[in-house]
């Protein structure tokens, strides 16, 4: 019998999401698997409310992308009552969706993901946090960060009507646009924010690409996985984050695929482990071959790399620049590496920025046509946003009043979640062997999984608020042989 | 207009109100806002976040009281518990795919000079079932609701 190897985040939540390492007689890495916790009755929770509730109910399942959630609702809503949004509203809806896509990939990078490369991967835990940056970067960059990422939050309360949860999102349309008065705020915000996203990228280029390091880290084998990539595409085949047909990739770098979200049943299954409740996606046309990479295998991943391997380009000129010397630096496309999910997030950033701007700009979001009242039967809706965490998918079924029948999310995380086991894994092969594990391995795992923004959603108010990391090593009785606790 | 002047102490819930006793912080900080109304030096405050985004709600107060709920398994359900930051203090670090802890949300905030509380007390909740949607919570801990609420108003001294 094999080992089993268990890095278990102490948080206020017992048996809270953990990452367990099995081993093989010989002490080396048989299978590596990312645990999360089960949410349990979200279905039976919504049979019998209203529909027009979920948009305001959904945000809720997670406080870490709640925007992401009340957006893909309310797009779900559209489609349940068949009614056309006006220009406007449209235009209304994205602004704020690019306002909340900025701001959560500011966050991510100055405080969750970015400390990795700008401390480097070598420096101790305690250091490597925004702490850590400030000691490096400065307490003016700091202020900088809380400045243009408190602005860009306020937009969205402006316009989604409450404080972290959006309220403004109706079939249809939305409640309310902005003033003339909003509208020049929010047009200095986003020239303030593209000026933000500069400083970023060249901070990004400075402290990384500049350091040769960094950059065989990043290129490396060990966070490389040739996967299949899905996002959400405009007309051109360019990123777009609030609408647009989803597109897939091969390993290769081919269109595999292009569908509207309605179809996404024809598209994605999920595969179930008896060891997990989280289920893992994979491409039905391709699939299930188990956690494993290459054309054979189904398994896809989403979020900012995915995304960026997707499409063709951004739609903004700045984006745009910085979307070709991405490829220039990594050798082309599709972007295979695990850590450039980091630098993508900062493309797209940049593209938010921009495209915060460019709609600020229309004049159009003045107009008061802002809703179509919806007059058809509802039956069954789908809707689809990209979150920062990757392609969002609402589904829900209702009796001919609206009333909910069936609800399904395939949410952001649970797309990435045969990657990031299989990243997982990738990472504790190289720093275990015959039984012996190397101190570098939480942080080498850990930043595994960061680079994807996993979204442990139930953790989102943790009093403690952080997850220190605990491995447990079994023999092959199952008795703990060793531990290791960072704390 | 008369601008309200800023209470100088904030009563904050942390919770999500649709996950059964993950809802308790709020709840006890309805029934304290019940038992302390119509105090105009006390705002009150639930919200399920974290990390830096706690300090767009509690810059400027004087008094922060925290309420949440804990599941640990060490202690009896419903056990009340006060903390102090130093508490967590051998945390300070990020490890979290999502979370900067609290006591680096309080740290960050004093190195780049936003306001925060002087006093703030913690308070947790040994709960059950943090899992299962519901609006409801578990019947034991209902119960126990009205006592926390007055035990934390004279814990902390309101």
């Amino acid at each position: 019998m094999g080992r089993k190897l268990t890095i278990d985040p102490i948080t206020r939540l017992e048996g809270h999401g953990k990452i367990e390492i099995f081993l093989d007689n010989k002490g080396n890495v048989a299978n590596a698997y990312l645990q999360v916790p089960e949410l349990r009755g979200f279905e039976k929770f919504s049979e019998g409310r209203r529909s027009e509730e979920m948009p305001r109910i959904t945000p809720k399942i997670c406080g870490v992308c709640p925007t992401a959630h009340h957006m893909a609702s309310t797009k779900t809503l559209d489609d349940l009552y068949k009614v056309q949004v006006p220009p406007a509203a449209k235009k209304i809806r994205e602004l704020i969706y690019s306002a909340f896509m900025f701001e959560d990939h500011t966050l991510h990078f100055y405080f969750l993901g970015g400390p990795d490369f700008v401390m480097g991967p070598d420096a101790p835990p305690s250091e490597r946090n925004i702490l850590g940056v400030i000691q490096k970067v400065g307490v003016e960059t700091g202020k900088r960060v809380i400045n243009i990422r408190k602005r860009t939050r306020d937009i969205i309360t402006l316009l989604g009507g409450k404080v972290i949860h959006p309220v403004c999102g109706l079939p249809g349309g939305v409640s309310k646009g902005p003033t003339k008065d909003d509208r020049k705020e929010i047009i200095q915000t986003a020239k303030d924010a593209i000026e933000f996203s500069k400083f970023s990228l060249k901070l990004f280029a400075d402290v990384v690409l500049q350091n040769k390091k960094y950059v065989d880290l990043v290129v490396g084998d060990i966070y490389k996985h040739k996967t299949y990539y899905m996002g959400m595409v405009d007309e051109n085949n360019k990123v777009n984050f609030y609408d647009g047909m989803i597109r897939v990739v091969d390993p290769e770098g081919n269109e595999f695929c292009k569908f509207k979200g309605r179809d996404y049943l024809n598209h994605i299954e999920e595969h179930v482990e008896e060891w997990s409740y989280i289920k893992f996606p994979y491409l039905k046309n391709v699939g299930w071959k188990g956690f494993t990479d290459g054309i054979d295998s189904g398994v896809f991943r989403v979020a900012p790399l995915a995304r960026l391997n997707a499409s063709d380009g951004m739609a903004t000129p700045l984006a745009q620049e910085e979307y070709e010397k991405f490829y220039d630096v990594l050798g082309g496309k599709p972007a295979h590496y695990t850590l450039a999910f980091h630098w993508a997030r900062l493309v797209e950033q940049m593209y938010a920025a921009e495209r915060l701007l460019e709609l600020a700009e229309d004049k159009e979001i003045l107009n008061k046509n802002i809703r179509n009242i919806p007059t058809e039967t509802p039956i069954e809706g789908v809707g689809v946003v990209e979150a920062p965490r990757g392609t969002l998918f609402h589904h829900y079924k209702t009796d001919e009043k609206g009333i909910i029948e069936k609800v399904n999310l395939i949410v952001a995380t649970v797309n990435n979640s045969a990657a990031m086991s299989m990243s997982i894994k990738k990472a504790a092969e190289r720093l275990i062997k015959n039984g012996k594990v190397s101190d570098g391995l939480l942080n080498m795992v850990e930043m595994a999984f960061r680079a994807y923004d996993p979204c442990l959603a139930c953790a989102t108010h943790s009093l403690p608020g952080q997850t220190p990391l605990k491995i447990r090593i079994y023999n092959s009785d199952r008795e703990v042989i060793k531990t290791i606790i960072r704390d | 207009m008369h601008k309200r002047k800023q209470p100088k102490i904030l009563i904050l819930g942390l919770g999500n109100p649709i996950l059964s006793d993950d809802s308790v912080g709020l709840k006890i900080v309805d029934e304290i806002e019940k038992l302390l109304c119509r105090n105009e030096n006390i705002d009150f405050c639930k919200v399920a976040i974290s990390g830096i985004t706690i300090l767009d709600i509690i810059s400027g107060y004087k008094h922060l009281v925290l309420v949440d709920v804990i599941k640990t398994g060490r202690e009896e359900i419903g056990t009340l518990n006060k903390h102090d930051i130093s508490d967590f203090k051998d945390s300070i670090h990020l490890s979290s795919p999502h979370q900067l802890n609290f006591p680096s949300v309080i740290e960050f905030a004093k190195k780049i000079g936003i306001p925060i509380p002087v006093e703030i007390d913690l308070f947790t909740i040994e709960v059950e079932d943090i899992y299962t949607f519901s609006e409801e919570c578990s019947p034991g801990i209902k119960r126990e609701i009205p006592e926390i609420a007055r035990e934390i108003i004279k814990q902390s001294g309101l």
